[in-house]
């Protein structure tokens, strides 16, 4: 065998191999698909109580016959899902705009600007990144308490738009910012927010996408604040609330769970470039 | 006024937004709840670090903290290995490799409640797995010590795409050449491997590492999908811990845990930069 041969057997090996994980990664997301286009009578039947003791659920790929209840149900019969689903996409996308403006604001002063305490803030800023929810919510939860601001919407998006990491990530993107690009732009006259608007955040759209992309998925995710502010069942945000319905209908449930996956996985779809370019700049070596 | 100091100046004014925001909602209320640590709940006196005994002392917390440790001490290097095969795999410039890239980061960007349904089907004591493995001696995979194993499962199929991206940008960075010279002096692909990849990856494992500790603290949502509130002991995390005390507010509690997972973190933080420090390296 030549070298050639023996290269494009071992790539061939190689996507084979790829190909079998893809498809185990895909799996729950496939399997949520097929199922939500199954008739109401079919998911029960294979998936449902049914399944008692000594019954067992059988492998049940694809529908027998397709059939739109679990989209019905969504969109006609019970609109409180689809109502969250709005409801839940105003929150995400507030948070991401906000953390946007905040994360360039302060990605601009830490990388463009020089003033005392600068470095030790944004070693501050590191760490606070790091931190999980368990540590972060006990002082939001103070804080949207005291505003009077717990069961409303706002007790995610005030705390939410603050984000560590996204300053810490405009940062780094503005630093590879060459700062010759911003003295040309001073010698022209422009203050520095201009110069922020018009040249510094045009510059680094891989790294704006990223941060949106990121923004809204984590904000689309959240599990831990909606859980602990807000306890009214009917106001909690679609990642929540979907919880719910697990016990309710499972062709519900189908459906639901792919219209949840829809704004993500458009997003990643269509950035998926800028954010392999984008997440680079968040390793800290 | 000097230039210097004008710009200075506007520096300041830039950050000082976002830095409101931290001091607002994390700094300051942290600083409090650090005081209140040192409080008795009911007649705010100083009791020193009694709050802190009697929650390391309680039952529910040693539960959730050791098995978050359990979890990290599995989770933590099983999703590292795994992720590292996968970029070394992509790394080889296939084809389609933006295509398999998308694809593994879809576990990551869709919510926990999409796809728990399917985990639940798979998993459950009637469930596919044991429907087509273990039909003589079912196992409830999600209401036994097995749970654990599952939540791990989880965490590596959400997570491992994320940490692949940080590994293919830390190979992306490792000059050709040096691979190029290596092979003319005939080195095979495991020396290669030792003796140039896995060094030279060596700041972005530090980082790789970190950033599983961190997301292995949110498998939370995965454990509250999959068992509620209250799960099978085996997954019960910290989170599920604090939500009971935020249930009673018992500020007393919820402050100490934090501070106790703060502490960690920290740790882990220190060790960063101790590691840089010693490679003599102070810049981000």
């Amino acid at each position: 065998m030549n070298r050639k041969t023996r290269e494009s057997c071992k790539n061939f090996m190689l996507a084979l191999a790829l190909t079998a994980i893809a498809v185990t990664v895909l799996f729950p997301i496939l399997f949520t698909l097929s199922g939500s286009f199954m008739g109401e009578e079919e998911v029960a039947q294979n998936f449902g109580e049914i399944a008692l003791e000594g019954n067992y659920t059988p492998l049940h790929l694809l529908p027998d016959k397709i059939e739109l209840a679990g989209y019905a149900d969504l969109f006609v019969i019970q609109p409180n899902y689809l109502m969250r689903f709005w409801i839940s996409l105003g929150i995400c996308v507030t948070i991401t705009i906000g953390q946007l403006f905040f994360s360039i604001l302060g990605g601009y002063a830490f990388s463009k600007f020089q003033f005392p305490g600068r470095d030790v803030i944004f070693y501050c800023i590191i760490v606070l990144m790091l931190l999980p929810y368990q540590v972060t919510l006990v002082p939001s939860y103070m804080v949207v308490r005291a505003l009077g601001l717990l069961n409303t919407s706002y007790s995610l998006i005030l705390p939410g738009v603050f984000s560590a990491f996204g300053v810490f990530l405009m940062r780094q993107i503005m630093a590879a910012v060459p700062d010759s690009l911003l003295e040309s732009a001073h010698l022209d006259g422009a203050n520095s927010f201009i110069a922020l608007w018009r040249i510094l955040v045009p510059s680094c759209t891989a790294g704006i996408a990223t941060l949106t992309v990121l923004s809204f998925v984590d904000a689309w995710n959240m599990v831990e604040q909606p859980i602990v502010f807000i306890q009214d069942k009917f106001k909690q945000p679609l990642s929540v609330f979907l919880l719910a319905i697990n016990g309710e209908s499972i062709a519900l449930g189908f459906a639901c769970g792919v219209l949840s996956m829809i704004p993500v996985v458009f997003l990643l779809v269509f950035f998926e470039e800028q954010l392999v370019e984008g997440i680079s700049y968040s390793v800290l070596k | 006024m000097k230039l210097t100091q004008r710009k200075s100046l506007e520096g300041i004014s830039y950050a000082a937004l976002p830095l409101a925001g931290f001091l607002v909602f994390f700094a300051v209320p942290f600083g409090i709840s650090i005081v209140r640590s040192f409080q008795s709940g009911l007649t705010q006196e100083f009791v020193g670090f009694e709050n802190y005994i009697l929650v390391a002392q309680s039952e529910s917390f040693r539960l959730a903290a050791g098995n978050t440790f359990r979890f990290m001490l599995m989770g933590v290097p099983s999703i590292i290995l795994i992720s590292l095969v996968i970029a070394l795999a992509l790394n080889q410039k296939i084809k389609g490799s933006s295509f398999f890239r998308t694809i593994f980061l879809m576990p990551y960007v869709i919510p926990v409640a999409s796809t728990v349904m399917v985990f639940q089907i798979v998993f459950e004591q009637s469930g596919i797995l044991n429907s087509l493995f273990f039909k003589d001696e079912a196992v409830d995979f999600l209401h036994s010590d097995n749970a654990f194993y599952v939540l791990v499962l989880l965490y590596i199929w959400k997570n491992f795409g994320y940490n692949m991206i940080l590994f293919l940008t830390g190979l992306a960075q490792i000059p050709q050449e040096y691979y190029e010279a290596a092979r003319v002096d005939g080195a095979g692909p495991l020396r290669i491997f030792w003796s140039i990849t896995l060094p030279l990856l060596g700041p972005t494992f530090f980082f790789v590492f970190v950033i599983s500790i961190v997301n292995s603290f949110k498998v939370f949502r995965e454990a509250y999908a999959l068992g509620g509130a209250y799960p099978h002991s085996s997954i019960y995390m910290l989170q599920h811990f604090m939500n009971n005390n935020f249930q009673n507010l018992n500020y007393q509690r919820l402050s100490v845990s934090s501070i106790y997972v703060f502490l960690m973190i920290a740790l882990v933080v220190l060790a960063l930069f101790l590691h840089r420090r010693r490679k003599g390296d102070n810049q981000l």
